[in-house]
């Protein structure tokens, strides 16, 4: 069985040119469904612990280009894409 | 406006936030009749370098929480290939210098993970919260100062 995550990640990821027009708000994701597009990063974490309570679901910010965090010094993150 | 200051360590400027679950997980929590796992106190080096804020894993991990996301990191690690961090929703809130006054509180805060604890730290303060605040470094004298 795959991750939840990776299955909602992939569902992001074959959704995402009919998501652009959102482009900025944030998708949920829960057993590989799209749920819906939110404002904000609140309102979609609010709206997946109510549909999936504390199962995993995925709360995605729609992004044409993906948006890439910069630290100058190491976290010790070992999961390379 | 709310403000504290702190001491430049070797470490940098260090600032004790609490961390939390978030908001809208405690709010699933409770309606679960789940026990909300008890706040955490994490010892944070201010970074302007680091465009997310980072916390332990250890932390994440003591507060029950399960990634929400993943987002692409570049770290002197990573080289030309951006690395995946888990991202977890926390709430953090930052008190003034008396721990009495709540200087700043954010309900709801994607981080991503680490591994801070052999380096004497329990993560990273980026700019995510920084950009709500002023700061000043004041080198000379040993200090800094935040306002929210």
């Amino acid at each position: 069985m795959p991750d939840p995550l990776e299955r909602d990640l992939a569902a992001y990821k074959n959704l995402l040119p009919t998501l652009t027009v959102s482009a900025g708000k944030f998708a949920l994701f829960y057993k590989g469904e799209h749920q819906g597009v939110f404002d904000s990063y609140t309102d979609a974490l609010d709206a997946g612990y109510k549909l999936a309570g504390l199962e995993p679901f995925l709360v995605k910010q729609i992004l044409t280009t993906e948006y890439v965090a910069y630290f100058t010094r190491d976290i010790d993150v070992v999961c390379p894409i | 406006m709310p403000h504290l200051s702190g001491q430049i360590t070797p470490w940098g400027p260090l600032i004790n936030v609490v961390v939390t679950a978030s908001a809208p997980r405690i709010a699933a929590l409770t309606k679960i009749n789940q026990a909300i796992p008890n706040p955490i106190v994490a010892k944070l080096v201010v970074d302007t370098g680091a465009s997310l804020t980072s916390i332990d894993t250890t932390i994440l991990m003591q507060l029950g929480l399960t990634s929400k996301g993943k987002t692409p990191i570049h770290t002197p690690s990573t080289q030309a290939q951006p690395h995946l961090a888990d991202q977890y929703d926390v709430g953090i809130i930052i008190y003034g210098l008396n721990m009495q006054t709540v200087c700043h509180s954010i309900p709801t805060l994607p981080v991503v993970d680490g591994a801070f604890k052999a380096k004497g730290i329990d993560g990273l303060l980026g700019r995510d919260i920084l950009m709500m605040a002023r700061m000043n470094y004041g080198g000379p004298d040993g200090w800094y100062g935040i306002s929210f």
